[in-house]
């Protein structure tokens, strides 16, 4: 069930390329809001020297330090744009998985209309469901704390060095999983708003409670599946973006395309996400 | 002689000499190698569970002076940790290096009894001073007026009866956190009479230590099972009906005696061409205890082969227990305290560079004893230019101090990027405690002088500098030194005279910046008109072009620096150039302004590169505030920089010390793109910063 419902994600998502570019140019239009601003308080400092030409090849250590020193403050003053820039994404995002989730439940081509006015329709709602997560979303943010309680409990107060290692990388572990146990609840009172129509949040959110709980299984091998194939994108990328570091125009341009391209795959894992997680509810909804 | 009475006389020598010098003690030196004026016998108990030292010292101190001595000034350094209104107290505001003290934890020293050999009690004519700072509740310096003056040369033997409490956790080097002990600075200790005076500061919370050369033996009781380290050899251990063990320690020609315990030591065994190593790790750091012998062998090495003979046969590595971090990052004669934690990756070199900057005091301070209270940079700073030598030859300069997942940060860049962040506050040559803040004394006792001695290395080069450090090893070795006599041996061994650099760096806040702020070539117009042969007259162009041609051939350099002249007018025979020949010996007028942004005057070279791959060097006193470089010749300058090859390292900004023609896009455009793929992976998957919460586990 599970790679029969990858398998038409995936092909629904080849279908509407327009909205993978959507995805793709919001998070390059938010970036840049941020990036370009850096960038050119990076490139004033740099200015006409040598400096700035050893920008070409490898990071300058040197370089950095001073440009955070005589910089640091223009940089830092942009920390907050950062924030918000990520959240108001963050929010565009919302907006958008009404629209995509509406258009991955169907099997018809791109249509902006039905997209944007599905957007538009589950916005509220969404946020709504957002804000219902929260308590959820601390509840499993315990966890972590639920490993100091095991370690305290079989090591005291004074545990070893290494104890504290191995529990920091558990609590490390613990915190992806609250991730995406809260991602999997969140994800799936989505699609349940969408299929359902289902207009009174609390009610959405129960059913998506004893969703998951009934098939949790599989919801989870799924999410861990698509959480697999993040890591396996970034295992592709970063070996090949290593090799990219020679200062010429030709092997720059081809490691911002090489950049840009994992921006885009990335694009497209949370649509392929969206995808799949509607087709597997479908799937279990039909056999249910 | 009969027989018998040669063994009875045997016998009795033999007891002579062992009640002399100790049963079975080692005596590593056959002569003295210091001066040896200040001595003690110390018997030592540990309560542990009290945090208590139990302690009996027998002090013997000669006067050196030419003149009788009327008094003596005593250290008793944990009595900085007695109360909040200690001078250590206020100033640090009772934090040290992260660490800060258990509301039961603080610590002191009281002596409960003081005699001389005459069995007279001394402890009545004493009383607290505060020379540094009248603060009346520092009780640190202790003050005994002498019933009778010390002559000159007459050796004092006083008695002290004492009880020390450690702080917890230890703090500024000393202390006990759970079963682990650190001793630093434990018993009284006395001051350095020097110059007609007592040398005898508080505690500061930024401020070392100061003391005489001398012999000690210490024996120290502790609970039977624990494992003791200490500075100098180990004679002997006995057991004592109460369960405990007491470890005798001797040590020659040293000014400090610091010692730890624990039962809960790994032993690691290693050596080092003649120096054995004993590293003392904790359980949890097991995995990481080849890296501490190695750091100890390779720093063993490198300080004999380069700068000359470790004198002793021994050092002690300690690795302070989880929760006792303040004890972490010391030195003591032939005993240092490292820093490890567990899991700490193997491209991440502090742990590394601890024991190597911390047995490099083994040499700047404890052979070399300079003043750490006043002149903090004599031992600091000289030590972190060995510091960064160790690292960049064992390691590679690009990531000496960080090489992991691509990012390479060398130490010097560390220690750079300290100095900078406020280099113009306070002059380093002050007492420690004067600094504007504990950052500020860090940066002018580490960094400064470090990244001075590697600036003045650049200038003399590797192998003067070597000698430099050899002679400084080898002529104040168990003295006194100051700052004027280290100047004086880098004078001597150069064959330069630094007091030009050495007084600017060390004595004023004067910061060291130039850049090239401006750069132009513009093509030279033809001489035309009037008074100058017209444009189209074919002798014209060929007297025009023998003048450029004459330039050209005679290099054409105009300097107001050097001297060097145009050589035009020599010579050279006439020609007739056609419009390719014309267009081929194009000249530029290339102009170049330096500036000096600082107070800190250096001499500089400028390198101007042209578009032929040409390469000039000027060279400017770097007096003037701004400077203008002019050249005339057949090709563009493309760029101009200061101190092309990043010698002089005391310059605050090197970014600014270059200037190009062109911008340079690749590396801008390249830079950007970086940016922005951050910002956009920032925005999409923020939770993978999760993933550096490993560096906290405590999160």
């Amino acid at each position: 069930m599970i790679t029969s419902a990858l398998r038409s994600a995936l092909a629904r998502l080849f279908s509407l390329k327009r909205l993978w570019f959507l995805y793709y140019l919001s998070g390059l239009v938010f970036a840049a809001v941020v990036a370009l601003p850096a960038a050119w308080i990076v490139n004033s400092y740099a200015g006409r020297t040598l400096a700035a030409e050893r920008l070409s090849g490898f990071m300058d250590v040197t370089f950095l330090i001073e440009l955070f020193r005589y910089r640091g403050s223009a940089l830092s003053a942009l920390f907050p744009l950062l924030m918000m820039t990520t959240f108001f994404f963050s929010l565009v995002m919302l907006f958008f998985s009404g629209g995509a989730l509406k258009l991955m439940a169907g099997d018809h081509p791109y249509r902006p209309r039905e997209f944007w006015d599905a957007c538009s329709r589950y916005f509220g709602r969404f946020v709504l469901l957002f804000v219902c997560s929260l308590p959820l979303l601390a509840l499993l943010f315990l966890l972590p704390a639920l490993a100091d309680l095991v370690r305290r409990l079989f090591w005291g107060k004074d545990p070893g060095d290494n104890i504290t290692y191995w529990f920091g990388v558990i609590k490390m572990g613990l915190r992806y999983l609250a991730l995406l146990l809260w991602a999997l609840f969140f994800d799936y009172s989505r699609i349940l708003a969408v299929q359902k129509r289902e207009k009174r949040t609390h009610r959405l959110a129960l059913a998506a409670l004893r969703f998951a709980n009934r098939h949790f299984g599989r919801l989870f091998i799924l999410a861990l599946l698509l959480t697999v194939i993040s890591l396996l994108g970034l295992l592709v990328y970063n070996p090949v973006a290593d090799l990219l570091h020679a200062p010429s125009a030709m092997t720059i341009a081809v490691l911002f395309l090489w950049q840009q391209l994992y921006m885009f795959f990335r694009a497209g894992l949370r649509l392929f996400s969206h995808s799949s997680q509607m087709k597997l509810s479908q799937a279990l909804a039909r056999d249910y | 002689m009969t027989f018998s009475r040669a063994a009875c006389l045997f016998c009795l020598i033999s007891l002579l000499i062992m009640l002399e010098t100790g049963a079975g003690q080692p005596v590593p030196f056959s002569q003295p190698k210091s001066p040896r004026i200040a001595n003690y016998d110390i018997d030592v108990r540990l309560d542990a569970k009290a945090r208590l030292l139990h302690g009996r010292q027998v002090l013997r101190w000669r006067n050196t002076a030419g003149h009788a001595v009327e008094d003596l000034h005593f250290h008793l350094y944990l009595n900085g940790f007695r109360n909040n209104q200690s001078t250590f107290m206020r100033e640090s505001g009772g934090r040290h290096r992260g660490e800060k003290l258990d509301e039961k934890g603080w610590g002191y020293i009281d002596i409960d009894s003081l005699s001389n050999a005459a069995g007279e009690e001394l402890l009545p004519l004493t009383a607290f001073i505060q020379p540094d700072d009248g603060n009346t509740n520092d009780k640190t310096v202790l003050h005994l007026p002498l019933p009778k003056p010390l002559s000159p040369g007459e050796t004092i033997t006083l008695y002290f009866a004492f009880t020390a409490k450690l702080p917890e956790p230890p703090m500024a080097r000393t202390g006990i956190k759970e079963e682990f002990v650190m001793a630093g600075q434990w018993f009284p200790k006395i001051g350095v009479y020097e110059n007609g005076a007592w040398n005898c500061h508080q505690f500061h919370a930024h401020s070392e230590f100061y003391a005489d050369f001398g012999v000690y033996h210490v024996n120290i009781t502790v609970p039977k099972g624990h494992i003791v380290g200490a500075t100098g050899l180990c004679c002997a251990t006995a057991d004592n009906p109460d369960s405990t063990v007491t470890h005798r320690y001797h040590a020659e020609d040293v000014h400090d005696f610091a010692w730890t315990a624990s039962p809960d030591f790994l032993v690691l065994n290693g050596k080092s061409q003649d120096v054995e190593i004993r590293a003392l790790l904790q359980k949890d750091h097991a995995g990481i205890g080849p890296r501490f012998l190695r750091a100890a062998e390779i720093a063993v090495a490198w300080f004999q082969d380069r700068y000359g003979d470790y004198p002793y046969p021994n050092l002690t590595v300690v690795d302070p227990r989880r929760g006792a971090g303040g004890a972490g990052g010391m030195e003591y004669p032939t005993l240092i305290t490292a820093w490890g934690a567990y899991g700490i990756p193997k491209g991440f070199r502090s742990l590394e560079m601890v024991i190597m900057h911390e047995f490099g005091h083994n040499y700047w301070y404890h052979l070399v004893a300079s003043n750490e209270f006043e002149e903090a940079w004599l031992d600091e700073g000289i030590n972190t230019f060995s510091e960064m030598q160790i690292l960049s030859d064992t390691y590679g300069e690009a990531g000496s101090m960080v090489d992991l997942c691509g990012i390479r940060i060398s130490d010097s860049q560390l220690l750079r990027m300290g100095y900078i962040a406020e280099p113009g506050l306070d002059p380093v040559l002050q007492p420690a405690w004067k600094y504007y803040s504990g950052s500020n004394y860090s940066s002018m006792s580490y960094n400064k002088p470090g990244l001075m001695l590697l600036t003045l290395q650049n200038m003399v080069g590797r192998e003067t500098m070597n000698r430099i450090l050899r002679t400084w090893l080898e002529r104040w070795r168990f003295k006194h030194p100051r700052s004027a006599d280290f100047i004086a041996v880098v004078n001597e061994v150069s064959g330069e005279n630094f007091d030009w650099f050495f007084d600017q760096v060390l004595n004023s806040t004067a910061v060291l910046d130039y850049s090239v702020s401006e750069i132009s070539s513009e093509e030279v117009e033809q001489n035309r008109g009037f008074d100058f042969f017209p444009a189209d007259s074919t002798a014209a162009v060929s007297a025009t072009a023998t003048l450029t041609t004459d330039t050209v051939a005679a290099g054409g350099l105009e300097s107001d620096t050097t001297g060097r002249r145009n050589k035009a007018g020599a010579d050279s025979g006439k020609e007739v150039l056609d419009d390719k020949e014309k267009e081929e010996k194009k000249l530029y007028h290339s102009s170049v302004k330096v500036r000096r942004l600082g107070e800190f005057i250096f001499p500089v070279e400028l390198q101007l590169i042209f578009s032929d791959g040409d390469t000039l060097i000027e060279k400017w006193d770097g007096r003037s505030r701004w400077k203008e470089f002019s050249v005339t010749r057949a090709s563009r300058l493309v760029s101009a920089a200061i101190d092309p090859k990043n010698k002089i390292l005391l310059d605050v900004q090197l970014t600014n010390n270059s200037r190009t023609l062109e911008r340079s896009s690749r590396g801008k455009a390249k830079l950007a793109a970086r940016i922005l793929f951050w910002t956009q992976f920032f925005m999409d998957m923020p939770k993978f910063f999760n993933l550096f919460t490993i560096f906290s586990p405590h999160l």
